[in-house]
């Protein structure tokens, strides 16, 4: 657990351009702000650049974080995801068409997600196509409502709901297909 | 009510996870330079090295200026000139020589300070001073002036001596050095047969070198002299300010105190253990009779250790104990099946503990110096009074993730203990180098009570202490 008071003599040090401080805020939150940009930009390289790119703009503008608004960590997660929709807006959206494909909806999903581990949940999210992932990503887990995201990725909010059910159909294709890895060792 | 169950679950699991990511490649991709080292940390060692520094300089000068002289007996007061002459060419110098002429400036120096005028100075031709050991303390106050007069006196008659040669045609250049430095005298029997502590006396030199130009005669001379003076020094000989430094490496033991240690939840020390002990400190020693001696002094100790132990934390509780399944994945965490079913989740996490503790000791000491000559051996026990401790630190997951250490320390005085054992070197009579081993043991928790456990250090490491007399 890191203690509130550290992290507001972080957030002075970054401001101070304190190296050290900056190290220290890197290594706090490196491995959160990883796991974002893996969901959002899909590769596990990418995702480096990504987050190299995120904590740039989050040392050199830490300055206009204001505790009264929200928490240190949701500023930044909401920089990395602006980092990560750039990202995505530099290439071609990997917009798969979903029209033609036969999505079969298993019926009980939930029992399937409690034997995965998170890991292999994420993976199932990196693996739906850019324009999806974004928007279940943005709707889902990190709860942007669907006028905010059309806002954000200059979309209607019809585009974003009809790309959110399609998300969800192939995540749900995509979890039926998995079956759990056994990671334990019998010792006994 | 499905769909969103399964958008819910996805949601927990997702939101918030992490995902280890190489910090130092990452560090590097920001091309931020970062600082070597915790400044904090830095200056104790500048400080240190700038002891060890001024320590050494301090050693080297004294041996640089620590002149042998023959033992000179105490409470004698003479005032010598050592007359050499070095002459060139055939002809012996008619003239009076440099040394006559501080011969006749001493007399009239005399003479114009009438207090001193039943002083006994005595001008050799040797540098072997003369003894007086009678009416000794009638002479001390009269001896004293005389020669705190002399120098100052001596150098202006002389000056005024020179001007008027070279006024009178002669061509007279001459370089006066005055050097004043302490020596100890020999130990001296009395009439009751006991030996008297040896003493220090102050030996004031003023060398000179002359030259004369004699172009009537067509001869050069060139003239050396020196004026000794001796006088006692007045000191008790039985307080010495010492100033020291070490660098240690230490041990800690640690043993729980409650059942948050026991069992799944403990701590097992690993690899790469990096201890360190540097403290500085002064001291004020008061030599007793028989080599004995007691100090009291302020100690600044800074422990630094890094360590890496393994946590194993239950997430379930169980009642049964015997185990029917075991099952461990290659991170180590285990999970248990019981025979009535019950599971018991146990993760293991490895981490790393870097700690800085500073303390601020009062430490007294009872010791022995056995002096030989300029050595001396010596050893000395401490009680040490730990008046105030800072803990700082923070602990490191394998994944990174640094937390800062509960707060289980503060400040509060302590009880620890020292030994201290080596040999020392008498550069001057007054000026003492120790060298020697030390070893420091907690006889507390460096802990509060309240933290669960108890925490204590040792350190074995080499002392460095230089000491003053005064």
């Amino acid at each position: 657990m890191i203690l509130d008071n550290n992290i507001q003599q972080i957030i002075e040090g970054c401001i101070k351009k304190q190296p050290k401080a900056q190290r220290l805020l890197v290594d706090q939150f490196g491995n959160l702000l990883y796991a974002i940009c893996i969901r959002y930009v899909g590769d596990r390289e990418k995702a480096k650049d990504a987050i190299q790119m995120s904590f740039l703009r989050i040392l050199n503008n830490i300055h206009m974080h204001d505790p009264q608004k929200g928490k240190l960590t949701s500023w930044m997660t909401k920089v990395t995801i602006n980092v990560c929709l750039s990202e995505l807006r530099k290439k071609k959206l990997d917009m798969v068409s979903i029209d033609n494909e036969i999505i079969q909806i298993p019926e009980k999903n939930e029992t399937i997600i409690e034997k995965l581990t998170t890991d292999e949940i994420l993976s199932v999210v990196e693996k739906l196509p850019d324009a999806y992932r974004e928007i279940f990503n943005l709707a889902v887990i990190d709860g942007f409502s669907h006028k905010q995201i059309g806002e954000m990725l200059e979309i209607e909010e019809a585009s974003s709901r009809s790309r959110l059910s399609r998300a969800k159909s192939m995540l749900r294709d995509q979890l039926s297909k998995i079956k759990k890895r056994e990671s334990w060792v019998n010792l006994a | 009510m499905g769909k969103f169950s399964l958008e819910q679950k996805i949601k927990e699991r997702l939101q918030g996870h992490e995902v280890h990511i190489d910090k130092q490649e990452l560090w590097k991709g920001l091309g931020i330079e970062e600082e070597k080292e915790d400044r904090k940390f830095i200056w104790f060692w500048w400080l240190g090295g700038l002891a060890a520094l001024v320590a050494g300089a301090g050693l080297w000068w004294f041996s640089q200026n620590n002149v042998e002289m023959d033992p000179i007996s105490q409470n004698t007061t003479i005032i010598a000139v050592d007359e050499q002459v070095a002459k060139t060419g055939n002809e012996t110098n008619t003239e009076s020589t440099i040394t006559d002429r501080l011969t006749q400036i001493v007399k009239e120096v005399q003479d114009e300070n009438p207090k001193n005028g039943n002083a006994e100075a005595s001008i050799n031709n040797n540098t072997e001073p003369n003894a007086n050991t009678s009416e000794q303390e009638n002479k001390r106050t009269l001896e004293d002036d005389i020669e705190n007069v002399i120098p100052s006196n001596m150098e202006q008659k002389f000056a005024e001596t020179t001007t008027a040669q070279i006024e009178n045609g002669d061509r007279n250049n001459t370089v006066a050095i005055a050097s004043t430095q302490e020596v100890e005298t020999e130990s001296e029997l009395t009439n009751d047969g006991e030996t008297k502590t040896p003493s220090l006396s102050q030996v004031t030199s003023i060398g000179r070198v002359g030259g004369l130009l004699d172009f009537e005669r067509e001869k050069i001379t060139i003239e050396t002299s020196s004026v000794s003076m001796v006088k006692p020094v007045s000191t008790s000989r039985k307080f010495e300010f010492e100033m020291f430094a070490s660098l240690a490496s230490f041990d800690r033991t640690m043993t729980a105190e409650d059942d948050r240690l026991d069992g799944y939840l403990s701590i097992r020390d690993t690899s790469e253990v990096l201890l360190e002990h540097v403290s500085v400190g002064v001291s004020l020693r008061y030599n007793m009779i028989g080599g004995l001696y007691s100090k009291m002094g302020v100690t600044v100790n800074r422990w630094n250790e890094q360590y890496s132990y393994i946590s194993y934390g239950d997430t379930t509780e169980v009642t049964v104990e015997v185990p029917d399944v075991i099952l461990v994945d290659l991170q180590g965490n285990e999970n248990i099946t019981y025979i009535d079913g019950t599971q018991l989740e146990i993760t293991k996490e490895t981490w790393t503990r870097y700690n800085r503790l500073t303390q601020i000791d009062i430490p007294l000491t009872l010791g022995y110096e056995q002096r030989i000559g300029k050595w001396s051996m010596f050893g000395e026990a401490s009680a040490i009074f730990n008046l105030r401790q800072s803990f700082s630190g923070y602990l490191r997951s394998t994944d990174g993730i640094a937390v800062q250490n509960p707060k289980v320390f503060k400040t509060r005085v302590g009880m620890n203990m020292g030994l201290n054992a080596g040999v020392g070197y008498g550069f001057t009579p007054r000026v003492r180098a120790r060298v020697s081993a030390n070893y420091y043991r907690s006889l507390q928790s460096v802990v509060n009570g309240d933290a669960g456990w108890d925490q204590r250090y040792s350190s074995l490491g080499v002392r460095l202490g230089v000491g003053y007399l005064f």
